[in-house]
């Protein structure tokens, strides 16, 4: 089963999105921002990351570029998932090591979709969502 | 909506437009008709139902069967499908190809354009790209929708929509934000040719294609309707071209006209 990390300082984020991962077959854990993430990492490496920009102590971009430089730090897909929808943030979020980004608002459709391209769930997964 | 309104408005879409309206659609019925029947002065659904009735205007038969219509889309459904056209496909058919250099594209039922874009952007890519460099690429795109074929033109997609199934690395090649909205860039939409069309009328052209993409179209229509579309597909297909359904969708048995490719989910050939 593979492993998610969900990193947010909103603990209704955390918990939206944990509950659509672990839909998609997806084991969570939670960190409320790229420090907390961080250490998590230091002890056990996540397949994928959902990431937001905006947290305090250490925020997205700072915990990705952080993450890279880890021993099997760049194994991680690490989606950025944040209100930042700007095209040049886009491309800083990308350019830093992000595999992906969604902008928020999203749904559950978006999600599955970005877990099919980054090779995390196949394509032809059935789920609770599918009516 | 009460059972006889709901068979009234199934049997007018099946004889309007040969799509089939299943018993769950009942739901959708009412939030989607409601506005139509505002728009035309009426008081409430009931209303324009007796007035439909009555004295059927053909304007807002068409309103309402617009209306009826379900657009689910998205960009690069069935991400496979994409990748075999891209990196064997295109090769295959260009290896076999005579006559004039140009390859035609249908995208059949394109809905708001997400599937035409999604071609756009493949062909743009390698080794497709290279392969068709010395080729003209044209893609017709065609829904029964009037609405949605507007839409489909502008290029322009909300935030929602533009992520539903786009990579972001394409996303920032290929397509300019404006505020809040996306905008494909004017060489993925050059190639696009956008019209509205029944696909159970005739075409207006004889036109010959050398892949025709009809995906999760045909489950909309009733069974008849289905045979005598992939009869008309036959028809519009290059002997080596290939009609490509979405993945989990059958042809019926008695359609003898195509065969499928068993190395690739979706793709047919003619028999």
């Amino acid at each position: 089963m593979k492993l998610c990390l969900v990193v947010d300082d909103s603990h209704v984020v955390r918990k939206v999105l944990c509950r659509i991962l672990e839909e998609f077959g997806l084991t969570c854990e939670e960190a409320e921002n790229g420090e907390k993430a961080y250490e998590f990492c230091q002890k056990i490496m996540p397949d994928i990351i959902f990431l937001d920009w905006n947290m305090p102590i250490m925020n997205g971009l700072e915990y990705v570029e952080k993450l890279r430089e880890l021993e099997n730090g760049d194994k991680p897909i690490v989606i950025f998932c944040t209100t930042e929808n700007h095209l040049d943030q886009i491309k800083r979020g990308i350019y830093a090591g992000g595999t992906e980004y969604i902008m928020k608002p999203f749904d559950s459709k978006i999600i599955r979709n970005k877990l099919v391209q980054t090779g995390i769930i196949p394509e032809d997964l059935k789920t609770g969502f599918d009516e | 909506m009460n059972i006889k309104d709901f068979d009234f408005y199934k049997q007018l879409l099946r004889k309007k437009s040969g799509l089939y309206l299943s018993s769950e659609k009942v739901y959708l019925l009412n939030s989607r008709l409601t506005p139509v029947a505002k728009n035309w002065g009426f008081d409430s659904l009931e209303m324009m139902t007796i007035g439909l009735r009555g004295f059927p205007d053909n304007k807002m038969l068409k309103d309402v069967i617009e209306a009826m219509t379900f657009h689910d889309t998205s960009f690069f459904r069935e991400q496979s499908t994409f990748h075999a056209l891209r990196n064997e496909l295109i090769g295959t058919l260009l290896k076999t190809k005579n006559g004039p250099r140009q390859v035609n594209f249908w995208c059949a039922g394109c809905s708001t354009g997400q599937e035409a874009y999604s071609l756009s952007i493949t062909l743009d890519q390698e080794p497709a790209k290279q392969l068709l460099s010395s080729f003209r690429v044209k893609i017709d795109a065609s829904d029964l929708s009037n609405t949605v074929i507007e839409k489909a033109k502008t290029g322009t997609f909300t935030q929602l929509e533009v992520q539903d199934g786009m990579p972001v690395t394409l996303m920032m090649e290929y397509f300019n934000q404006d505020e809040k909205t996306w905008t494909a860039k004017p060489k993925l939409k050059d190639p696009i040719n956008f019209f509205q069309q029944n696909l159970i009328d005739n075409m207006p052209s004889d036109h010959k294609y050398d892949f025709i993409f009809c995906r999760y179209v045909m489950q909309d229509f009733d069974y008849e309707a289905q045979e005598d579309i992939l009869r008309r597909f036959a028809e519009r297909l290059m002997p080596n071209g290939y009609l490509v359904l979405g993945m989990n969708e059958t042809i019926p048995e008695n359609i003898s006209e195509f065969k499928p490719l068993e190395k690739y989910k979706g793709f047919y050939n003619l028999s």
